[in-house]
């Protein structure tokens, strides 16, 4: 127990773990929901798109999943990269790539949706 | 014999595992285990073909080290010399997937996939908002022929990777994680994708 705890191998991973299944749950609901309401109400126009987008509840829904897809994203992409790309620049850099892309779309969908 | 390899666990049953150890590539431990008669009387003095009252002349004993050294090179090559010409399937297409592993790979892929599209989604998300006739060029886009072809394989990559992680959800709780079922819910997600597939592809034929 004394040399698990020093190699630090006892929780590794599991915040990880635990907010990849968090966001899959809210954006799988997310998804469901809003194919179901655009499915029985359609939008045929950009007035009513942006009545819909107007609506307070659908902004937060709808930034709360662009976070979840953004965490979720880093996360599996990270997860891809530590059992593909061995030489540790070329995992450092694609990262730094991903990390900085992601941030960068994080940014825009918070210019989109609080404009 | 049958019923046993049926019901008995491949790698890549629940998840993909690259690491699998290819079929009849010996492990150190199968080596190990297969030598104990060689390994456990490291030494009798019957081993050296003498007859045991020369043993303890120093004039014997040159012969009874080399004698000692090929019995341990001898026992090291069966241990090791397998292992060394054993073959490593690093090449993807030599490694048989179940449908298991298959289906675990496709969800890295598809994953990798829709990140890939995030920017183009944001693209169109921010442009249908800000600008109506931008709203009018996009959904013309999107509902000529190029256009649902287009969406039909974004919305596969989605669906699969929704049911494939749906599935990794309940194995992770329990569900359907048994021997017989683990590679049952993997048919059954791709049966799923599938059905959403048919399902908008009607929707976008009709539309």
């Amino acid at each position: 127990m004394e040399r698990l705890r020093a190699t630090g191998s006892t929780r590794a991973g599991m915040g990880e773990w635990l907010w990849q299944r968090v966001t899959s749950i809210y954006m799988a609901g997310f998804v469901v929901y809003v194919v179901v309401y655009l499915g029985l109400s359609p939008i045929r126009d950009h007035a009513a798109w942006q009545a819909w987008f107007a609506i307070g509840y659908v902004r937060l829904a709808w930034a709360i999943f662009i976070l979840s897809i953004l965490i979720h994203a880093w996360i599996g992409m990270r997860s891809i990269y530590l059992d593909y790309l061995h030489p540790l620049w070329l995992r450092l850099s694609v990262s730094l790539f991903t990390a900085l892309g992601l941030l960068a779309l994080g940014l825009w969908a918070a210019r989109i949706l609080l404009a | 014999m049958i019923a046993e390899s049926r019901t008995r666990w491949r790698a890549g049953d629940v998840g993909h595992a690259l690491n699998v150890h290819a079929p009849g590539e010996r492990l150190a431990k199968d080596g190990m285990h297969d030598a104990p008669r060689e390994r456990e009387n490291i030494w009798t003095p019957q081993m050296t073909g003498l007859h045991y009252s020369h043993v303890g002349i120093p004039f014997f004993w040159v012969r009874i080290i080399s004698i000692n050294r090929d019995r341990n090179r001898r026992i090291s090559k069966k241990l090791m010399g397998k292992n060394k010409k054993r073959p490593v399937y690093l090449n993807l297409f030599k490694i048989r997937l179940p449908v298991g592993g298959i289906l675990s790979i496709l969800h890295r892929a598809t994953g990798a996939f829709l990140v890939l599209l995030l920017p183009f989604a944001l693209y169109i998300l921010d442009l249908s908002l800000r600008d109506p006739v931008a709203f009018d060029e996009i959904s013309t886009c999107l509902m000529s022929l190029e256009g649902r072809i287009a969406l039909l394989i974004m919305v596969w990559a989605f669906a699969q990777h929704f049911m494939s992680g749906m599935r990794h959800l309940l194995l992770d709780i329990g569900v359907g994680d048994s021997k017989a079922t683990a590679r049952l819910n993997a048919w059954l997600a791709f049966a799923a994708t599938g059905v959403v597939v048919l399902l908008t592809g009607i929707c976008l034929w009709n539309a």
